[in-house]
């Protein structure tokens, strides 16, 4: 105990003495008081020197033979004799011994009808060496990225009877995870509680605390903390009342979305967003093709010259391309017909390729040249086809493998350039199928139900384990959808094995887009909104602890979200009731 | 022989009927139909009203029969294939596969050779029928072409389940009887599209009717359809319910006909159902004939084509746009001339239907999107013809509802 603190106690424990009950008038007996002993400090559960009172007159002359009772009011032990009688010094003695408890402890005497009486020793227990490390507070929060935690990191340092130990030095340190703690060492307060606050990292996922004390070997504190965020609405939203909204694409400061069906106007348009320096979007023109149902996919190639998509329903259903010499006013280049649900663009051997799904009847991924598409010339140079179970619906195409999404027949992974079966783009060829046929064999897919998309992803640190897939189940289009995300490892892929998944109640999986430096996968999830998933680190079972974020950004009955994109640090929605959004990523 | 006096003007059907003239107890009836109407409906898709002219149920008949009335075919041949371009049928028709024209009659509506009572006495009363072909499943009710109003009700495809390859058995005993079928899924898509022969099986349906007094019956069906809308059999399975109580009766002096109906149709483990409820009576004395029809029916909203009469065929997906509730109220009268000694019919008629068509279940394709509005009206007039037999009662094989099978003239009224 501080000596400060001691202090404090003396007086109060003065005060109390002076506001007692003496009883009797003093004049007629004399006067009780402390002579001796008061104010010791001491290890807990230790005899304290005998504490000694002495008894006078009123004349102020030792009076012998007075019965003095001793008794402990505060803080446990005991004295003994629990009474004794002053000698001829006037003086009477018992011995204190302190309990466990640490702090002030209290001893009265009392010799009733003698002014002073009760008088009280005010003693201090110390606490022992620590003894123990323990948890006091602050595991398990969570924090939105790069900000701190709600409350400190605390620990408690106790010695052998769980009493605090003060002035003992805390030794923190991160074990796992990011951030950043704000300092490496802190001291118990009189309580023996150290505190540490941390700076969590600025991207998703679980930063591991520990405290250790250097007198305590073996023993650690262990924290637990997550990074994560919400998303929120930043601009945009309910900007495309007469068409609903298909896929989107982000670039060069401007957004194109797609629009689709037929709602008082068919969805043969690509709305045309410029981005304020804040990333907000506004409509600065549309384009509109004819004779087409449905703006099916969009993208803009990697070097940003072409706005390339395709479409479907219609006699002027095809692919597209457009030059973005002028990004707000694009300018056609060249088409080529074909009935396409969906479109994905790489690179392969110096050239640019279009990788587009061909439905109906025949199903087929179908592999168009780009490179002259400048002069005015698309050209199929492969194709792949599949069996009628509805067809493909989506490509992912990454490394040289095309992931051909084929709902009930599972997942095509072809070589187009990978050079592991010899494929190229004019040649496709398969490597593995994922998941067992549905319709085509009776039987149910492995990897969920009907597969629409997918992203194979590579983390940060090289690792390609993980393909995540989109299950799109049965619907009601702008208001009820299902369907889950799959986790595929497929480390191998003739033994690829699901290894986790997440669900939505009431809500399905649609496309997605995967942040891999901050390893977050961001999905579209229909009347579900928007989701993001923390994908750091090892995928098992349920990922539903996972969720960082989660939003629906027309609000309930507004929201049918068909893609999502990053660009800038937004999250670009494109959603087919209410239009075009700029969120906040968790 | 016994040959109806219409089937004089179809020399080809006598040339089909002839190998079996000869015959001992061979019997051949023949007959054909068509209407002329002309169609007013607002709101079609894509807004406002459209009146169109055709001709509808342009069909040829025959059915033939042999070993006493043991062995029967059943065959009907339906031209709208012809008469109306992509087998589309009457703008007005709101049902599924009407309103966006996608599911067309076939040319060879019903192809169908059944066996009755072929076990003679040796099932004691009970009697046994089998039947194999192309024609209706024995589920729902009887073909809208052969009930008394010309328009097509919203409900045909959850009512009726036609136009398939179809393995049947039935037995009666008594007032009862008991039919089932496997059959093949698939709706047909075009009018010269035939049921893919692979998925004979995949279906099966089964319908017990009791007769508890004449000329009333009361029917309860249930079936599982494996991918009806998607023909390779990528399709989610849909599993029917019917309840029907029919009743040909006199009434006040003439002919009363009334029939009830609740379906139901329950798609993608239950992730879809859709619920019919339908009501339709007429009463004929003399040439005079009233009808009138109640109807409330869902129906799936799909992708439409740029022509938004029609949907994108097959689907891509397994969602659908929303779902509309349709709630009719018809109301019409025929006019029926006999003439050629009975053997032509001619009937004028006239009818009208009004309601109003709901989105429910939410959805992007709503009525107010699709329609431009949720008020429904339509009306037809037009011209029935028939020569010989009239039609048959279709969705009924076998004779096993004698003795109203017995005849070949199950037209109600």
């Amino acid at each position: 105990m501080s000596r400060v603190s001691f202090r404090l106690l003396a007086l109060a424990a003065t005060l109390s003495a002076c506001g007692g009950d003496a009883g009797g008038d003093p004049s007629d007996a004399g006067t009780l008081a402390i002579e001796a002993g008061d104010g010791q400090s001491q290890l807990v559960g230790t005899a304290l020197v005998p504490f000694q009172v002495k008894v006078t007159d009123v004349n102020g002359a030792p009076k012998a033979g007075v019965t003095v009772a001793w008794a402990v009011q505060l803080g446990g032990g005991s004295v003994t004799p629990s009474s004794s009688v002053t000698d001829a010094t006037g003086i009477a003695e018992a011995v204190a011994t302190l309990g466990l408890s640490s702090g002030a402890q209290h001893v009265r005497a009392s010799a009733p009808g003698y002014a002073g009486s009760p008088v009280t020793f005010v003693s201090a227990g110390l606490p022992d060496a620590p003894a123990t490390l323990e948890l006091g507070g602050g595991d398990g929060q969570t924090g939105g990225f790069g900000a701190g935690l709600p409350q400190p990191l605390k620990v408690r340092v106790l010695d052998q009877y769980a009493n605090g130990v003060p002035a003992v030095t805390v030794d923190w340190a991160i074990a796992a995870g990011g951030g950043a703690l704000a300092a490496a060492t802190s001291v118990t307060s009189a309580t023996g509680e150290a505190t540490m606050n941390l700076t969590l990292p600025n991207a998703p996922g679980s930063v591991t605390i520990e405290a250790t004390v250097a007198a305590l070997a073996g023993q650690k504190v262990s924290f637990t903390a997550t990074a994560a965020g919400s998303f929120a609405v930043r601009a945009g939203g309910n900007n495309v009342p007469e068409r609903y909204g298909s896929d989107l694409w982000v670039a060069n400061g401007y957004a194109y979305t797609g629009t689709w069906g037929f709602r008082g106007q068919p969805g043969n348009a690509v709305k045309i967003w410029a981005l304020s320096p804040s990333g907000a979007p506004s409509l600065v023109n549309t384009l509109t093709v004819a004779n087409v149902g449905t703006i099916s996919d969009i993208e803009v190639s990697p070097d940003g010259a072409w706005l390339v998509f395709t479409t479907e329903g219609g006699g002027g259903a095809g692919i597209y391309v457009y030059s973005l010499a002028n990004k707000a006013n694009p300018t056609f280049l060249a088409s080529s017909p074909n009935s396409l649900h969906t479109g994905a663009l790489a690179t392969i051997g110096g050239k640019l390729y279009a990788f587009a799904a061909k439905n109906p009847s025949n199903p087929a991924l179908v592999i168009y040249d780009l490179s002259a598409a400048a002069s005015g010339t698309i050209t199929p140079v492969g194709t792949y086809a599949i069996p009628p179970y509805y067809g493909i619906h989506d490509t992912f195409v990454r490394d040289g493998l095309a992931f051909v999404f084929a709902w009930d027949e599972g997942v095509f992974v072809l070589d187009v350039g990978d050079g592991r079966a010899g494929g190229s783009p004019a040649n496709p060829v398969l490597v593995k199928q994922l998941g067992t046929p549905q319709a085509g064999g009776g039987g149910t897919p492995r990897f969920g139900g009907q597969t629409h998309n997918g992203w194979w992803y590579h983390s940060p640190t090289g690792e390609k384990k993980y393909l995540f897939l989109g299950e799109e189940g049965p619907g009601i289009v702008g208001s009820a959808s299902s369907g889950d995300i799959h986790v595929v490892d497929i480390s191998d892929l003739n033994n690829a094995t699901e290894v986790a998944t997440y669900h939505l109640n009431g809500a399905g999986a649609h496309n997605f887009w995967v942040d891999e430096q901050r390893q977050i996968l961001y999905a579209a999830y229909y009347n579900g909104g928007v989701v993001a998933l923390d994908i750091s680190g090892t995928l098992s079972g349920n990922l539903a602890g996972r969720e960082l974020g989660r939003l629906q950004p027309g609000g309930a009955g507004n929201t049918y979200v068909w893609g999502v994109m990053l660009y800038n640090g937004s999250l670009y929605v494109s959603d087919m009731i209410s239009g075009f959004w700029q969120l906040e990523t968790p | 022989m016994i040959l109806a006096p219409g089937s004089r003007l179809l020399p080809f059907l006598l040339a089909l009927a002839g190998p079996l003239a000869g015959q001992a107890g061979v019997t051949v009836h023949a007959g054909a139909q068509a209407i002329g109407a002309v169609i007013h409906a607002d709101p079609v898709p894509g807004g406002g009203g459209l009146t169109e002219a055709k001709v509808s149920q342009p069909m040829l008949m025959v059915d033939a029969g042999a070993l006493g009335g043991r062995l029967a075919f059943r065959g009907t041949l339906n031209l709208e294939g012809q008469t109306m371009r992509h087998g589309e049928l009457l703008p007005g028709g709101w049902g599924e596969g009407y309103n966006d024209r996608r599911h067309p009659h076939t040319y060879a509506h019903e192809l169908m050779l059944t066996g009755t009572d072929l076990l003679g006495r040796l099932d004691g009363g009970a009697r046994v029928m089998v039947g194999v072909g192309k024609g209706f499943v024995p589920f729902g009710s009887d073909d809208p072409m052969t009930r008394p109003v010309f328009r097509y009700p919203v409900n045909h495809h959850l009512a009726q389940l036609l136009e398939r390859a179809v393995v049947m058995a039935g037995v009666r005993a008594g007032p009862v009887a008991l039919e089932g079928a496997v059959f093949n899924g698939d709706e047909p898509e075009h009018p010269g599209q035939w049921p893919r022969l692979a998925r004979v099986g995949d279906s099966w349906a089964a319908r017990l009717t009791v007769l508890p007094a004449a000329g009333v019956e009361l029917a309860v069906s249930r079936a599982s359809v494996k991918s009806p809308e998607h023909r390779p059999g990528a399709g989610s399975t849909a599993w029917k319910w019917h309840l029907s109580a029919r009743a040909e009766r006199p009434v006040l002096g003439g002919a009363g006909y009334a029939m009830v109906e609740w379906a139901r149709t329950e798609e993608a483990w239950g992730f879809f159902v859709f619920r019919s409820l339908l009501g339709e009576a007429a009463w004929r004395r003399g040439p005079h004939q009233p009808y009138y029809r109640f109807e409330r029916t869902d129906r799936p909203e799909d992708m439409r084509t740029l022509n938004l009469f029609r949907s994108v065929r097959p689907h891509l997906e397994n969602s659908i746009l929303g779902t509309t509730r349709f709630t009719l109220h018809t109301l019409g009268y025929a006019y029926e001339r006999r003439l050629g000694g009975g053997s032509l019919a001619v009937s004028p008629f006239v009818e009208a239907t009004v309601g109003t068509a709901r989105a429910i279940d939410g959805g992007v394709l709503t009525p107010g999107i699709l329609y431009g509005g949720t008020s429904i009206r339509a009306v037809a007039g037009g011209l029935r013809v028939a020569f010989g037999m009239r039609g048959h009662r279709m969705g009924r094989y076998g004779a096993l509802l004698a003795p109203a099978a017995a005849s070949h003239d199950h037209h109600p009224m």
